[in-house]
């Protein structure tokens, strides 16, 4: 993820909402995609996507620059992702199509079972996969995001990677078969 | 070297873009199991970044009306550090001072020309006669609804006085006037007599007007403080909608600054300082927190910039006795140190319990109905069309030409207004609206069919469940800043959505009166389930602690008037999450109340904000983030989280120091 220029933040911090609402524009996808991959849902990542970039307005004034601006970001939104299942909202039932692991049109069967894959992996492992290999932070980053130490993200991701190597292998021999 | 190291490191390298160490290019050499796992790697790297490209809603709009509710409530203010940072300056500097002398003579004069008869101090106000305050309390919200219900028409002129919204104007002044004639029309003006530095600065004139069926807002937008006085984003606004639905909540009538129906609804957020004559007319004062006062702000802060006030700063509200309108109302700093950090973190200077730092006093009051021609308002092209239909009222009354069920009881209020909204992408189901109304107390009995989604119409996952006869269901929400009193019914005839400003006993009665049996809501409705769990909601207490899976901790003492209204279990992976919510039963302002999470095999999240402190606690640690008012701590194994915006430190941790086993 690209940095935003730091006269963007500049503005942002002294209240000007044209550049918030450029931050909004540059990060919304990837935080909507973070929420997503750690809740499941779609209109539950919405609701923490938003309630991410509302906190992050009220916290703009703290936010000193001391880590990147995406990692102070994709911190606030995996906290707001965690506090959706535990506050209130309503979840309606999820259609088959809206399902974390579903396919996006004309899915190949690996790519079905991939997703299937991740979204299987408990969420020590979802996040720093997610964080790392979809959102493309280093391990230095993610373990600032994941509030976690470095050697700690190392090993969580190479065991996710570890599961999702076996999880494709055992589906390509059971379509063999 | 063994496997498990061998493929640690190419997965390392992988991601950090690095060559292998030899060790593991000479394993990786040998061992076919080892190349199979790096290809298998790079297989999964290819198709995670394309399978889980799910496309992307945009949220740009949403995210930024939140946004610009938030900048225009809470205009952002820069600390200190972070103004000099900027190379700018900061509202006030951070370090204590002393008030500048002009602020202290206004502010000395505000409470000394103000509060005739009352002296107020730290410990609170003293004066007059306090009286039978109990007793009075326990009256007065049954003496706001006569008052409310017997008027036909209001005129009134309040002067304003607001201290330190910047530095460069530390007072402010303004004259606001209102008017109102049953049922709908309403109309206030506020015409801002500041003394700005220059004409650079943006200018607090505001209008809102509404003849129910019409309804238009107009002033500048709130502007970010350190932009000023060149604020772009600060110039006027129009906000206009037509074919508006009667009392729609999303347009309201901010009218408790007439008759105080939401702020004083319940005698347990009455507390009567005392009773005194001024000017020849009988006067009560009451005190309560700024959170629980919000309305009567309202009415003059829906547009411009303003400044901010802390949850437990005290309003004091003097009621004529006669009328029960607030004749004015005071705003005074809550001591203590979570008082001044906040203030700290706003970038205002030292404020003090003792002056108030906003008045709103009547000039003038009248309550002959004013004419029709003072509310009409030419609508303009751009406004918004929310596509209700007025019928004629008598439809209402004849079973074949409409919709309508009617409630036996309606507490004495005639029928005013009847329609539809017309069916659209965004409302695919058909809604037809009663109105109901006399002076200043309304109520509506919506019916909805056609009605598709998983959840009662107009209240949410925490509504509490309320007994109606026949063994019937209701499912009622307090009042909040942006709505009403309502209760759902879920019916074979559709669901219904009664809304009122009626106290909640009447409320209740007239839901009882509703010729349907209202419904528990379907298993479906209340189970949600997706791929990393469910949520189970529509809980009582005694039913979220048998399915909690782990002993819960529930608290033995909550605030005057709290008690647990509805419960949720969570279940997500191995985390098991019990949420139960506290309200009060009239209004809860920030529509949550009190929130008490508790969760198995879940750590405290890392923090996020430079606020944040961490506080001795049940012999542990926790953390309080004052920003989300929240308190949370892992207990045993336990995670445990209170929040509620209402509340400060001091409060969460009473309740938090009661916890124990149910």
């Amino acid at each position: 993820m690209r940095e935003p220029e730091p006269e963007t933040i500049r503005r942002a911090r002294a209240g000007d909402l044209e550049a918030w609402e450029s931050l909004v524009r540059t990060y919304q996808a990837d935080a909507w995609r973070f929420a997503y991959h750690l809740i499941g849902n779609r209109a539950s990542a919405e609701d923490a996507t938003q309630e991410a970039f509302l906190h992050a307005f009220r916290a703009i004034g703290t936010y000193q620059g001391q880590a990147k601006f995406t990692s102070w970001l994709l911190r606030i939104v995996r906290n707001c992702a965690i506090d959706a299942y535990r506050k209130t909202r309503r979840e309606t039932s999820v259609p088959a199509e809206e399902m974390p692991g579903a396919p996006t049109p004309g899915p190949s069967g690996e790519r079905l079972r991939i997703s299937q894959a991740i979204d299987a992996l408990p969420r020590e492992l979802r996040e720093p996969f997610v964080v790392i290999e979809v959102l493309g932070f280093t391990y230095d980053e993610a373990s600032s995001i994941l509030g976690v130490k470095l050697g700690t993200v190392k090993s969580r991701m190479h065991r996710a990677r570890a599961r999702l190597v076996r999880a494709l292998s055992e589906g390509e021999a059971a379509h063999e078969v | 070297m063994r496997c498990d190291s061998a493929q640690a490191g190419l997965s390392a390298a992988m991601d950090d873009l690095r060559p292998v160490t030899e060790p593991v290019a000479d394993h990786l050499n040998g061992c076919r199991h080892c190349r199979g796992f790096l290809a298998g790697a790079q297989r999964v790297r290819t198709l995670a970044r394309f399978a889980v490209a799910q496309p992307v809603p945009d949220l740009v709009p949403s995210i930024m009306r939140k946004v610009r509710a938030e900048a225009a409530a809470n205009p952002p203010r820069v600390r200190a550090p972070a103004a000099l940072e900027l190379g700018g300056q900061a509202d006030y500097p951070l370090a204590p001072r002393r008030t500048s002398p002009r602020v202290r003579t206004v502010a000395l004069g505000l409470a000394a020309g103000l509060v005739i008869g009352f002296t107020v101090t730290a410990g609170g106000l003293v004066g007059g006669n306090r009286g039978n305050t109990t007793a009075l309390a326990a009256e007065i919200p049954r003496d706001l609804l006569g008052a409310s219900a017997s008027l036909s028409g209001y005129r009134a002129t309040f002067d304003i006085s607001e201290l330190h919204w910047t530095k460069s104007v530390p007072v402010r002044t303004f004259v606001a006037d209102l008017a109102f004639r049953a049922p709908e029309d309403f109309r206030v003006s506020v015409r801002d007599l500041t003394p700005y530095p220059s004409p650079a600065w943006p200018r607090n004139d505001l209008l809102l007007a509404t003849d129910g069926r019409t309804w238009q807002a107009s002033g500048p937008n709130s502007c970010p403080l350190p932009l000023l006085p060149a604020c772009p984003q600060a110039r006027p606004a129009v906000i206009a909608v037509r074919d508006r639905a009667p009392f729609d909540a999303e347009t309201a009538m901010p009218t408790d600054v007439i008759v105080p129906m939401t702020v004083l609804a319940a005698s347990d957020r009455v507390n009567v300082l005392g009773l005194d004559t001024i000017a020849g007319r009988g006067e009560v004062a009451v005190a309560l927190a700024y959170r629980d006062a919000t309305p009567l702000f309202d009415t003059f802060q829906f547009l411009g910039s303003w400044r901010p006030f802390f949850p437990q700063d005290r309003v004091i509200v003097w009621l004529d006795r006669k009328t029960w309108f607030p004749m004015r109302y005071q705003v005074f700093p809550a001591p203590g140190a979570e008082r001044a950090a906040w203030s700290s973190r706003q970038g205002l200077p030292i404020e003090g319990p003792d002056s108030p730092i906003f008045s709103a006093t009547a000039r003038s009051f009248s309550t002959a109905v004013p004419a029709l021609a003072l509310f009409a308002r030419r609508t303009p092209a751009a406004a918004s069309d929310d596509g209700f239909h007025d019928r004629p009222v008598a439809a209402a009354m004849i079973p074949a030409r409409s919709r309508a069920i009617q409630p036996a009881s309606v507490r004495g209020l005639p029928l005013v207004r009847y329609g539809a909204y017309a069916r659209s992408d965004s409302r695919p189901f058909d809604e037809s609206v009663l109105a109901y109304a006399r002076g200043l107390s309304w109520l509506t009995v919506t019916r909805v069919l056609s009605w598709t989604q998983g959840s009662p119409f107009g209240v949410g996952p925490f509504a509490e469940s309320v007994e109606l006869p026949h063994g019937g269901i209701g499912y009622y929400e307090p009042a909040s800043a942006s709505e009403p009193r309502r209760v759902a019914l879920h019916t074979t005839k559709g669901e219904f959505l009664l809304a009122s400003n009626l106290p909640r006993a009447e409320l209740l009665a007239v839901a009882r009166s509703v010729p349907v049996k209202g419904l528990p809501q379907p298993p479906s409705w209340l189970l949600h389930r997706w791929t990393g769990g469910y949520v189970l909601d529509g809980l009582t207490v005694d039913r979220a602690v048998r399915r909690a899976g782990f002993p819960l901790l529930l608290p033995r003492s909550l605030p005057t008037g709290y008690r647990p209204v509805a419960a949720e279990v969570t279940r997500a992976g191995r985390t098991n999450v019990v949420t139960i919510s506290y309200r009060r039963p009239a209004a809860e302002l920030d529509g949550v109340g009190l929130l008490l999470s508790e969760a198995t095999g879940q750590p405290l999240p890392p923090a996020t904000d430079a606020d944040q402190v961490m506080v001795p606690l049940r012999a542990t640690i926790a953390r309080w983030s004052p920003d989300e008012s929240r308190l949370e701590w892992v207990e045993g194994r336990t995670y445990v989280s209170l929040s509620a915006s209402a509340f400060d430190l001091p409060e969460l941790l009473a309740i938090a120091a009661s916890l124990g086993a149910p």
